[in-house]
């Protein structure tokens, strides 16, 4: 069996094909009809239309034969297609090479006589074939052959105008969805009003929302001038030169507000439009009012709030003011006279005195410490927390250098891995770092010289900042509530100190966006971890020993 | 160098002169110490004194009607040219903003954080610069 080749332009081909959307699709009237003509004129049992697709060949309409789709290699039509100016007649199959062993011949349907048109596009594509088949080894007259091309070419008709009609129908369907589109967006200016101003400034027309605003009947407006419904001299100053510039082809817009006769004050946009025909030329001007007055109302709203805000802010700064200035004061002179007195009277005072002055000079120095505390933590919530690039290698210079007579009267050892480079405030950082470093310090075991460690890892969007010592510890009942304003876990005798220090630090953390938590195991020590945010932005050092 | 003969005091707290002229006392400075309680007072002080005599000035920040500042304002035409008098502020806690001002004016020398100490009159009093 020879197959035959494919046709030089076969991809070009198989384009137009598909183009036409025609494989595989229902049958149709009027591509029956043509079979039934072929079948009858040609006087053969079947009649096809074919058309070959990339591996096989599809009938559209079939007389006389119940397969809807045979291979390429064995369709007689893919040797029509090859020479698409004639119409290919094979009259006793058996004894023509190509086809004498082919499947179709050999068995059912058994076919000896084959004649097909080649159905071919306005480009010169042959997308198949009109073919008639008969069992019987005959020919075609003369006649019946122009029959045959005249019905390929009807099929290409049909397809040109199948596909035309799709293409309408889809623009059809394009233009509705848009009409649609358009008319939702108006419905939702339905709001507004509406009027329609002619060339003579007289109301053409006015819509439902104008007429309830102003509560007038539709014959009291349409159909007067403007200038009679808003009085002269308003007409004159305001509405006309409005008109005018969209008469000539401009727009306007401002905000105003409109005394209506129920609504009363009520704040709207007002928009002049010019209104053109069909053919462009301004006929009018269209005048529309959106109401604004709840957007308005909100603002008010807004700016009221904002006010209020900004007084409490300026109350709080005094505050601020008062309590680190003037309170500070009176303190001051208990703590100082209380130690002249200790000084200078001491041998002449009982030893209850001396003990009692000694209480009087310690509640004092405690309210300095406490007060310096309190600024601070209020302060905190007044400051705009900074962004910029900190380096946390150099505060643990400058940590340690602060601490230095902490750290020689306790023996310590402060050291620290690489650390990162974070976003955040300089000052701030500062103080959790000294917090951390002088509690590990502070709170040291007995007989054993504190060492205090500060490292630094990265994990997924977060630094986490370790600062670990090795002193008593905290019991694990309270690793969460030493954060907690004034906590204390150790009286005053064990340890000083205030119970601020780890609320700022908590403070400080959360403004930054992170958090700190704790960890200890009592005796052997504690280790605080900072999470500061890790942006992709900022720079990062991986720590040495992560 | 210049040996300081007299120590102004200006502060309105009185338990804060008292204090403080027990500790200028215990230095052992022997000039003449005075005590003035207002800013006017300061002022009216300061407008007949004379200025040749080496004299430091404690000014407090916090005083009622016109505090610190405002008296060095108002006695720096008097003090501009003398290198006799040394200006110093005094406070009880200082403010990024009170630096600032005391930086502006150029007739002020330095700060002091209340309380003054033995040791840092002894201090000022060797090196009044």
């Amino acid at each position: 069996m020879h197959v035959a080749p494919k046709p030089a332009n076969e991809s070009q081909r198989l384009a137009a094909l598909h183009k036409f959307e025609i494989l595989d699709s229902l049958p149709s009237q009027a591509f029956d009809d043509i079979t039934l003509l072929a079948s009858t004129v040609c006087k053969a049992p079947i009649a096809l239309i074919s058309l070959v697709d990339a591996e096989r060949q599809w009938f559209k309409s079939r007389v006389g034969l119940d397969v809807a789709q045979t291979s390429r290699e064995m369709a007689f039509c893919s040797h029509a297609i090859l020479d698409p100016a004639r119409v290919m007649v094979v009259e006793d199959a058996a004894s023509d090479a190509r086809f004498h062993d082919n499947p179709l011949v050999r068995e059912a349907p058994d076919v000896r006589f084959y004649a097909g048109a080649p159905i071919v596009t306005d480009d010169g594509y042959a997308l198949g074939t009109v073919c008639v088949i008969d069992r019987e080894a005959r020919g075609l007259d003369a006649v019946q052959v122009e029959a045959l091309r005249a019905l390929s070419r009807l099929v290409v008709n049909l397809l040109e105008q199948d596909q035309q009609q799709r293409e309408r129908a889809r623009k059809a369907a394009d233009e509705a969805m848009r009409r649609t589109e358009r008319l939702t967006a108006i419905a939702t200016q339905a709001l507004d009003l509406k009027s329609f101003v002619d060339r003579d400034y007289i109301y053409r027309y006015v819509n439902q929302m104008y007429l309830d605003y102003w509560e007038r009947k539709r014959e009291d407006i349409e159909g007067k001038p403007v200038a009679e419904l808003v009085g002269e001299q308003a007409f004159i100053e305001m509405v006309k030169p409005h008109l005018d510039t969209a008469l000539g082809g401009g727009t306007v817009s401002y905000e105003g507000s409109f005394i209506f006769p129920t609504r009363g004050v009520t704040h709207a946009e007002v928009t002049y439009l010019p209104a053109r025909d069909a053919d462009g030329v301004i006929i009018g001007a269209v005048v529309r009012v959106h109401d604004i007055q709840r957007l308005k109302e909100r603002e008010e709203l807004l700016r009221a709030t904002v006010n209020m805000l900004e007084r409490k802010t300026m109350e709080q700064q005094r505050f601020i003011h008062i309590v680190s200035h003037d309170l500070r004061e009176p303190i001051n002179t208990i703590v100082n006279f209380s130690s002249l007195l200790s000084g200078e009277l001491g041998e002449d005072l009982s030893a209850a005195a001396r003990r009692y002055l000694r209480f009087v000079h310690g509640g004092g120095e405690r309210m300095k410490l406490l007060l310096d505390d309190l600024v601070h933590l209020i302060q905190l919530e007044n400051q705009a927390i900074d962004t910029r690039p900190v380096d946390l290698n150099r505060l643990m210079i400058e940590v340690p250098a602060d601490l230095a007579l902490a750290i020689a009267r306790a023996g310590a050892r402060v050291e620290c891995g690489l650390l990162p480079v974070v976003a955040g405030d300089d000052s701030m950082l500062r103080i959790v770092l000294q917090n951390l470093v002088a509690n590990g310090i502070k709170f040291a075991r007995k007989g054993v010289s504190p060492v205090v460690r500060v490292d630094a890892s990265a994990a997924g969007d977060w630094h986490e900042i370790t600062v670990r010592d090795n002193g008593v510890g905290i019991p694990a009942t309270h690793l969460d509530n030493i954060f907690d304003m004034f906590k204390r876990l150790h009286s005053r005798k064990e340890y000083e100190g205030t119970g601020l220090g780890l609320s700022i630090c908590r403070r400080i953390a959360e403004m930054h966006g992170g958090r700190i938590t704790a960890a200890s195991e009592p005796g052997l020590g504690s280790c605080f971890t900072l999470y500061l945010p890790a942006p992709r932005a900022a720079q990062t050092l991986e720590s040495i020993d992560a | 160098m210049l040996k300081i003969e007299r120590i102004l005091l200006i502060d309105d707290n009185e338990a804060d002169n008292v204090y403080h002229q027990i500790m200028i006392e215990r230095s052992g400075f022997a000039g003449e110490v005075v005590v003035l309680e207002s800013g006017m007072e300061a002022l009216r002080y300061i407008e007949q004194a004379d200025l040749d005599l080496p004299t430091y000035v404690f000014l407090d920040i916090n005083m009622p009607m016109m505090d610190g500042f405002e008296l060095a304002e108002r006695v720096t035409p008097l003090l501009r040219d003398k290198r006799t008098v040394i200006l110093v502020m005094v406070t009880s806690s200082s403010s990024p903003d009170d630096r600032q001002r005391a930086d502006e004016l150029e007739i002020i020398h330095g700060f002091i954080t209340k309380p003054l100490t033995t040791e840092a009159v002894k201090d000022l009093l060797a090196d009044p610069f």
